[in-house]
């Protein structure tokens, strides 16, 4: 029997996607953060007198939030990729429908962020002594992650949708990586910030991934956590909504 | 009496709300036919695959493929047809795999997708170039394995968008006669070309289409009836000078030439002509060396149809 339709798109969407490339990507600079950033700051942290603070530890939920908005990114390449090399016309042409389609490429950003996360999970584990998970810390991860891929694979299916040319696509989203990589809670906490960027802080969704991807982490959850994945959720859906709009909007516009 | 399997009646499109591409075209395609669309670039030929194939809604008019309406049921339509469209297109990844993706997408099991693979890299050429990644072939080959993938799943209608663009004359003879097998075997297809020998070896009815009008639409044979022109009859003649031969004859100016050593004659009716003329050369006493009646081409339908309008002669 054969698979269901969305299922069928994920697989082609992993096959043709699982380049060297994307894994040094999806992996690769994650990991590059927690090895150096770890021991760089770590060292530096320890000559000011402040050993009692374990940077790795807060670095490597940090690192997971961030695996959610890289293998985001991965939708609006896949949709690029997919309109410049004709495969998009060609799967349109088949008995998916155009939402098929879309939740094809948001789901293998799921499959993407939940492979890439387990690995760094493993890579945190070996690298950072004395971690002990629960299982409603593990739930709380893996619900954030899938969370935190659909909001920002909506979000980049969303770019893709609307930016023409693919040096435009590809400069904005690496533009968009750092602002919302640096603008969060990913490497540092927000503390102390002055109040403009404290809001620019609370108004990005990667804050409140880490935060919560964080809790999840050092076994620290609280009920703000859940206040915060509802929160999350309902942005992702309507992300999802706006990303089906405007997919659908600009098809007819590129085709 | 064969049941339609295409039916377009009065398709209007426009991608502008301004200029429309497709003015009112309106044709139809029974079950196992080879239909062609005929037109020069930019004529509307791809719009029109576009909206048959339910990849853009057409602006207004009817259109049904298989009974289906393509505004409602386009997926009930799409699991039925298959494209070979005109851009490339191709998977980041080997011709096998990309034979293989293909199948899964249309839910052939693995069984089935390993022996369809092996036939189609065998009917295709594409046996040694299996382990190569697609984006590293040529262009034919590229254009090859759009084609062959195409032919992993069951279809009734095939739509074609210039398939043989860049395939060597050989690949090209090849698939034509595998799309003649396969419509043997009960598909029907539905095929745009600029090539015009392609659609005279393949197609049993021709729309040939410009500036988004059709403007002529028939079998082969009845367009060459209708818009072949006049047929050229050839003589090479000895024993007697060709200009005495030309003024005895009593042909207007226009429709008799000499060039080089032969005489060339353009007439409606040819078998009369030949007659005429072969009785005027033994009155004169003169020798046929050679004579040729050259059939109609549907490049003259094509330059007669489109050549008008657009200023050719």
């Amino acid at each position: 029997m054969a698979y269901p339709k969305v299922v069928r798109l994920i697989l082609r969407n992993l096959i043709v996607n699982s380049d060297p490339g994307t894994w040094l990507i999806l992996v690769g600079m994650p990991t590059m953060f927690l090895v150096f950033f770890s021991y760089g700051y770590g060292s530096m942290l320890s000559s000011l007198g402040l050993s009692y603070v374990n940077y790795a530890k807060f670095l490597a939920p940090g690192m997971l939030a961030y695996e959610t908005l890289i293998a985001g990114t991965a939708s609006g390449s896949m949709l690029w990729f997919d309109r410049r090399w004709g495969s998009l016309a060609q799967i349109l042409a088949m008995p998916f429908t155009r939402t098929d389609y879309l939740l094809g490429l948001i789901l293998s950003s799921v499959v993407f962020a939940i492979m890439g996360n387990a690995i760094l999970l493993v890579i945190s584990y070996l690298l950072i002594p004395g971690l002990d998970f629960t299982t409603i810390g593990v739930i709380i991860m893996i619900l954030t992650l899938i969370i935190g891929s659909l909001l920002f694979g909506s979000l980049m299916l969303i770019l893709a949708s609307y930016i023409k040319s693919q040096n435009a696509y590809n400069s904005i989203q690496i533009l968009i990586i750092f602002f919302i990589n640096f603008a969060s809670t990913v490497f540092y906490p927000a503390i102390s910030l002055p109040r403009p960027l404290l809001y620019l802080f609370y108004v990005n969704p990667l804050t409140y991934i880490a935060n919560v991807m964080r809790d999840g982490f050092l076994n620290k959850v609280k009920i703000i956590d859940l206040y915060e994945m509802i929160f999350l959720a309902s942005l992702s859906l309507l992300l999802i909504y706006i990303a089906r709009k405007s997919y659908m909007r600009s098809e007819i516009k590129f085709e | 009496m064969q049941q339609n399997v295409v039916e377009v009646e009065n398709l209007k499109h426009t991608y502008d709300n301004k200029k429309y591409v497709l003015e009112g075209i309106s044709f139809e395609v029974k079950k196992g036919e080879v239909f062609g669309l005929l037109g020069r670039n930019g004529a509307g030929k791809t719009t029109t695959i576009k909206i048959l194939t339910t990849l853009i809604l057409p602006t207004s008019g009817k259109v049904n493929i298989l009974g289906y309406d393509v505004r409602k049921d386009g997926l009930k339509i799409r699991s039925r047809i298959g494209l070979v469209q005109q851009l490339p297109s191709i998977e980041f990844t080997t011709v096998e795999k990309n034979l293989d993706i293909y199948g899964m997408l249309w839910g052939l099991n693995k069984k089935t997708r390993k022996e369809k693979i092996e036939e189609l890299l065998e009917i295709f050429d594409l046996k040694n170039l299996r382990k190569k990644d697609a984006i590293d072939l040529s262009g034919g080959e590229r254009r090859r394995l759009q084609i062959a993938r195409e032919f992993m799943h069951d279809m009734d209608i095939l739509f074609l968008d210039e398939p043989t663009v860049g395939l060597d004359v050989i690949m090209r003879r090849n698939l034509l006669n595998y799309i003649k097998k396969m419509v043997n075997k009960g598909l029907t297809i539905v095929f745009t070309t600029h090539m015009l020998e392609e659609a005279e070896y393949l197609c049993d009815r021709i729309a040939v289409i410009d500036k988004g009008k059709i403007v002529a639409i028939d079998t082969l044979d009845n367009l060459k009836i209708k818009y072949g022109g006049k047929r050229a009859v050839e003589f090479k003649i000895k024993n007697i000078n060709l200009n005495d031969i030309k003024e005895k004859l009593n042909i207007n100016h226009d429709n008799i030439k000499i060039v080089n050593d032969r005489l060339i004659i353009l007439t409606e009716n040819p078998y009369d002509t030949v007659e005429m003329v072969i009785d005027k050369i033994k009155q004169s006493n003169g020798k046929i060396e050679w004579l040729n009646i050259r059939d109609k081409t549907l490049e003259d339908v094509f330059l007669n149809v489109i050549g008008e309008e657009n200023g050719i002669s």
